[in-house]
């Protein structure tokens, strides 16, 4: 809508200085209202749980869950015990506090998966979605969705076995909200 | 005759069945599962069995929290109509050896009737230090210490019980095992419960109990749903537990003079007896359970059979 407006005054113009000064203006705009739509976003996040067995586990699980301030939806599926995690669109995104929700309640974290809604993702192996920097390893150009590495996204023996992968992602991004992560 | 038969078969449904998802959810044993880090849980209780004539209820109110995800506490005030304030009378007999008189414990009258008091508050604490958890299973060991204080009651019997009859303390460790729709869950413990006391009518009592070791072995089945399809799902779930105790004689003073120890109840002593538990979870959250328990190997002095226990728990979530 923007950019017709912007296209319809530039024809109007007869001024050729004027003229390319607006067009470079609207190109400029069009970039600007633009990228947002393909930008990629974290659609849902996945987290297998370990240790549930009764659905009143399940429901304790949930409720640990939403008290975290980011979180919009939970949907618990207990005959896979995993819960389906929609994100609000709240500036501060910590996965480490979903983590710590499903600890809070009794129960430990088997792996956690982001998936990627807006535009398929690009063949880069640093992203950055909402403050959050994910480095990220093993590509598959068909794969919209990748699993975090951390102590606290896996059980501990599993994590060990991935001590070295860290090092490899020091150039993407700051420390600072830096996840290692897996295509899925 | 009864239990010789159902037993078997029981163990032999629930070790053959195994598919999906396993309770631990005891009604009478702690698993080593704690409550939920900033939950509050309340839990009404009462236990009933008929003693003769006289109906011997408990009532008790748990209020549980979770202090921490792997610490959790609870307090729980008790009610019930087990015995008077003091020792009865026919506690101590005595008989005559020539000039000298030789006290000694005898066989009280049962059935008597007593007023509802206070019989004390029991707090609890509980820390799982020990989680394997994977898919469709998980292993957990937890530590646990416990105390009874403020107890009103003349509890006459050797064998120690924190939840409604002494004073005093104890502690255990708690292993459970899950797979899929079955649970097992093996406590550990022991009790050593305060000294008793009491002056009446110009003579001082003192009844020192036994100090017990605990063991009890836990089994729990789910039976439904075969598949979850909605948190209103009610779960049904069946428990076996076993719950033994072994324990020391008493020892009892009148007027710090010796009383010998004769009659069973004050001697010592090691049963164990089975608990037989449905229950129901509702909504997720709501918890009712029926247990009715019948000796296996010896018999409690501290209640007849069968045995009733109701339970109703709920999470409060903020």
């Amino acid at each position: 809508m923007f950019f017709s407006l912007s296209l319809l005054r530039l024809f109007r113009s007869w001024n050729k200085y004027i003229f390319m000064r607006r067009l470079l203006f609207s190109l400029l705009l069009l970039g600007m209202f633009t990228s947002p739509s393909q930008a990629q976003q974290v659609e849902q996040v996945t987290i297998g749980v370990n240790g549930l067995h009764c659905s009143a586990c399940s429901f304790t699980v949930e409720k640990s869950l939403m008290k975290v301030d980011f979180v919009s939806v939970v949907m618990m599926d207990l005959n896979d015990r995993i819960a389906r995690v929609i994100l609000n669109d709240a500036e501060e995104t910590d996965f480490h506090k979903l983590a710590k929700a499903v600890t809070d309640a009794g129960y430990s974290v088997r792996d956690v998966v982001v998936t990627l809604g807006g535009q398929s993702k690009e063949d880069q192996s640093c992203l950055t979605i909402d403050n959050n920097n994910f480095c990220l390893i093993d590509l598959k150009s068909d794969s919209n969705e990748f699993r975090l590495i951390d102590k606290d996204f896996m059980p501990k023996k599993e994590f060990k076995k991935m001590q070295d992968i860290p090092a490899a992602c020091s150039s993407c991004g700051t420390d600072k909200n830096r996840y290692i992560a897996q295509w899925f | 005759m009864v239990l010789n038969r159902t037993l078997p078969v029981f163990f032999l449904f629930i070790c053959f069945s195994i598919q999906s998802i396993g309770q631990e959810l005891f009604p009478i044993n702690e698993p080593a599962s704690t409550v939920p880090k900033n939950v509050l849980g309340i839990k009404f209780m009462s236990e009933t069995n008929r003693e003769l004539e006289t109906i011997r209820n408990q009532f008790a109110v748990r209020l549980m929290y979770g202090l921490t995800p792997k610490l959790t506490v609870w307090a729980q005030p008790m009610v019930s109509n087990h015995h008077d304030q003091f020792l009865p009378n026919d506690l101590i007999d005595h008989r005559h050896i020539g000039a000298s008189t030789v006290f000694y414990s005898s066989t009280i009258q049962y059935g008597r009737k007593y007023n509802y008091t206070f019989s004390g508050l029991h707090f609890y604490g509980k820390y799982r230090f020990l989680t394997q958890d994977e898919n469709d299973s998980h292993f957990r060991m937890a530590a646990y210490a416990e105390t009874t204080i403020f107890g009103t009651q003349a509890h006459d019997e050797s064998e120690p019980h924190l939840q409604g009859d002494n004073e005093g303390f104890g502690g255990g460790l708690i292993a459970t095992y899950l797979k899929k729709r079955f649970a097992v869950s093996f406590t550990g413990g022991f009790i050593k419960a305060n000294d008793y006391h009491q002056n009446k009518q110009g003579l001082r009592h003192q009844l020192k109990y036994g100090q017990a070791i605990t063991y009890n072995l836990s089994f729990g089945y789910l039976i439904y749903p075969k598949k979850y399809t909605s948190y209103n799902h009610s779960n049904i779930n069946l428990y076996v537990e076993l719950v033994g105790k072994s324990y020391g004689a008493a020892q009892l003073w009148e007027d710090d003079q010796a009383v010998e120890i004769v009659s069973e109840s004050l001697g010592q002593g090691a049963y164990l007896d089975v608990f037989f538990g449905i229950q129901r979870i509702m909504n997720s959250n709501d918890r009712v359970e029926l247990t009715v328990a019948f000796p296996v190997i010896n018999k409690s002095y501290r209640h007849f059979y069968p045995l009733l226990s109701l339970g109703w728990q709920k999470y409060l979530f903020k």
